[in-house]
């Protein structure tokens, strides 16, 4: 490492430029990136697109290997390529095209303006360095920080994400924290350069559910201190609920519905998000239900079906789904769905899920009429 | 810690006896009479080599060391197991023994001065086999697929099968004879007993070829066990998180990569200068390095047994020892053993 202190001009960092005119943060435009393996090419990222501005929360959500994660490698320049390349679409970062950036620049964007936590802590540390110079690496890296420097911050840092005893924890090593503990070094680690967008990949999967809460909050109090917007990847929608700002729902490397918090869980148009929502397990409700899944697995990414790819899996799949994809429905606020029937009210009054305002309608009137009924 | 190497030393014990008493059965397999090989081709005395057996404990005496003889006036051959004890009693006090066929010369001695030559051939081959075998392993890891990466699997594969000694007779037979004109014929010459202070340099230039020899194998498996290692560790979540932080490919390698494939590599090259400090038997034997391996074979065509036994008792010892300094340092290396040993052990 270096050995003393260096000073770095923090000035030239793409985070302490502004967001030019007319663009936001981040924007994600029809992005793809396929892996050209033995067995054919796999269309992992294939077609994604939103934008994400300073404060805000993304929830990704989707099924395992529907491109949540290899999406946001793609843009952190985390893919090896070969195999992956990039077939079409642009990311830009406060104007800065993130995919045509030369690979030195690209590093200090890493781990400095953008920053990622990865699902599985215990895995993600390095076993055989200590806590405090992996928390600090970054710092010595972007920072120019000395090493006592680094180490006087990475204490303050895990202090900050409620480790206890930080001074001494700081010389402790991976293996002597608990998973919950750890997913905390994650986050001090990534949070350790005031990063402005954190991609938090499945956080909180590996985790304990009494830690998950924990996580999550952490994450937000982290946010609302910072003021840095999250990319919250995950396949429980219920962990985005309260916390997502914007969600997109993927499926098979595709966008297949993005909207606001509430745009997706009230007025959904796509069948996969109604089948991710009936998915979510109720509380207090004192009849037992059964959940609703969605049957069948996902395709595979290198033999995809024709037209749209959740057909064969979407109860409501005509002739038409099975041969044509669809293009996105936009409602004009920024909502979209990739769903021939996305458009069609009277499709989404009868078969959206009960969360559905469209549908809540319906049924507090059935159930008004029949309250009339039982009285008259 | 310290409570694991007591415990390792206190199971030298059952493998050291283990080896004598192997040994000791073997000696009395082993077809060949050594007090009769001792006159060669010539008919011993008889009075003369009943006081042979009886100095070498090799029949019953009294106190005196007079040999005792049964009521038909033979001699009472000591059992096995008898010297055996006598044996392990003596090393205790230090004592290895005293030669059959090296005119009364103690086994300490002997191999006192062979040792200096293993050590050092050792010591030559160990570095050759950890800069070679570990630079190959990376360079073959980091370039992979590449032309190097190629070269390297395909060397180390032929060098895994090559018989040691036999690549030690083409490295003699290419420099000292086909090379003669440059080499004058020296590169594969045996050290001579007496060095003059002119000849520093020359005396550099015996320990190559030999050292090549004895580490060409393991420094095969050297590059082969780095190079996986990388690519294994290249593959797990932290390095992922290291290049997440910025680092740059070489930084990752270097910083967060490189400790953690070390470890078994470091492990293997330990142990194998445990097995090289046995003395290479074959190496040795090719070259006529005056090592502990040469001295070995050498007792053995000669049914010298105190000399092989001795030997072996040295070898067992150092490779123990050896051993234990390795898994000692494995600990250093991976925090994980250094501060889970003592729970685990309880």
């Amino acid at each position: 490492m270096f050995g003393k202190s260096k000073t770095v001009d923090t000035s030239q960092d793409l985070k302490n430029q502004p967001v030019p005119e007319g663009h936001h943060l981040l924007e994600v435009d029809d992005l793809k990136m396929y892996f050209h393996t033995e067995d054919g090419v796999v269309r992992a990222v294939d077609g994604v697109s939103y934008t994400l501005d300073r404060g805000e929360t993304l929830g990704v959500v989707g099924e395992s290997g529907s491109g949540k994660s290899v999406t946001h490698m793609t843009m952190m320049g985390l893919i090896p390529m070969p195999p992956g390349k990039i077939e079409g679409g642009s990311v830009f970062y406060r104007g800065h095209d993130l995919l045509n950036m030369p690979e030195a620049q690209m590093q200090h964007v890493r781990g400095n303006d953008i920053a990622m936590i990865f699902q599985d802590p215990m895995t993600s540390l390095n076993p055989v360095y200590k806590i405090g110079k992996q928390v600090g690496e970054g710092l010595r890296l972007h920072r120019g920080y000395s090493k006592e420097q680094a180490l006087k911050r990475a204490v303050e840092l895990l202090d900050a994400v409620g480790i206890p005893e930080p001074e001494k924890r700081v010389n402790e090593y991976p293996h002597q924290f608990s998973g919950g503990m750890r997913q905390r070094v994650m986050i001090a680690m990534a949070l350790a350069c005031d990063p402005d967008i954190l991609i938090a990949d499945e956080p909180t999967t590996a985790l304990d559910v009494t830690i998950q809460a924990q996580i999550i909050e952490l994450m937000q109090e982290m946010q609302e201190k910072n003021g840095n917007a999250i990319v919250m990847i995950t396949h429980d929608l219920g962990v985005v609920a309260d916390i997502a700002d914007k969600i997109m729902v993927m499926y098979a490397g595709r966008p297949v519905e993005f909207g606001t918090a509430d745009e997706i869980f009230y007025e959904s148009r796509h069948p996969y998000t109604w089948g991710l929502i009936r998915s979510i397990p109720e509380q207090a409700t004192d009849e037992k239900k059964p959940l609703t899944p969605i049957h069948g697995n996902p395709p595979a990414l290198s033999n995809l079906p024709k037209g749209c790819v959740f057909s064969p899996r979407c109860p409501y799949a005509t002739d038409k789904c099975r041969a044509e994809r669809p293009e996105r429905f936009e409602t004009g606020t920024g909502h979209y769905a990739a769903c021939h029937y996305a458009g069609d009210a009277d499709f989404i009054k009868k078969n959206a899920p009960d969360t559905s305002r469209s549908r809540k309608v319906s049924v507090a009137m059935l159930d008004q009429e029949e309250t009339k009924g039982g009285e008259a | 810690m310290l409570k694991y190497i007591l415990k390792r030393v206190l199971q030298f014990i059952p493998v050291f006896l283990g080896v004598t008493i192997i040994l000791f059965a073997m000696e009395n397999i082993v077809p060949g009479d050594p007090i009769k090989l001792m006159a060669g081709e010539k008919k011993l005395d008889p009075q003369t080599e009943i006081n042979l057996r009886a100095s070498f404990h090799l029949i019953q005496t009294d106190a005196d060391g007079n040999p005792i003889y049964d009521e038909n006036g033979d001699t009472i051959e000591t059992p096995m197991w008898e010297r055996c004890a006598l044996y392990v009693n003596g090393l205790l006090h230090g004592d290895l023994g005293i030669s059959y066929q090296r005119k009364g010369q103690a086994v300490a001695d002997i191999l006192g001065a062979k040792y200096p030559y293993t050590f050092k051939l050792a010591v030559v081959a160990i570095v050759l086999e950890a800069v070679v075998g570990i630079g190959a392993g990376l360079v073959s890891a980091i370039k992979r697929y590449s032309f190097w990466d190629v070269f390297v699997t395909l060397t180390t594969s032929i060098l895994v099968a090559m018989p040691a000694f036999w690549l030690g007779m083409l490295l003699q037979l290419f420099f000292g004879v086909y090379l003669k004109d440059w080499t004058g014929g020296a590169f594969y010459l045996p050290i001579s007993a007496d060095f003059s202070p002119s000849a520093v340099f020359d005396e550099g230039m015996y320990y190559i070829l030999p050292a090549i020899t004895l580490a060409s194998v393991s420094t095969a498996y050297a590059a082969r066990i780095m190079r996986s290692q990388l690519l294994e560790v290249m593959n797990q979540d932290y390095i992922r998180t290291a290049r997440a932080k910025g680092l740059s490919g070489r930084q990752v390698i270097w910083r967060h990569a490189l400790k953690n494939a070390m470890i078994p590599v470091v492990t293997y090259i330990g142990n194998d200068f445990g097995a090289m400090m046995a003395g290479a038997i074959l190496t040795e034997t090719v070259f006529n390095w005056p090592g502990v391996g040469y001295e070995t074979y050498r007792a053995i065509n000669q049914r010298d047994w105190p000399i092989v036994l001795g030997s072996v008792t040295v070898i067992v010892i150092l490779v123990m020892v050896i051993n234990l300094l390795v898994d000692i340092s494995y600990a250093f290396l991976d925090p994980r053993i250094r501060y889970g040993a003592p729970k685990d052990e309880a």
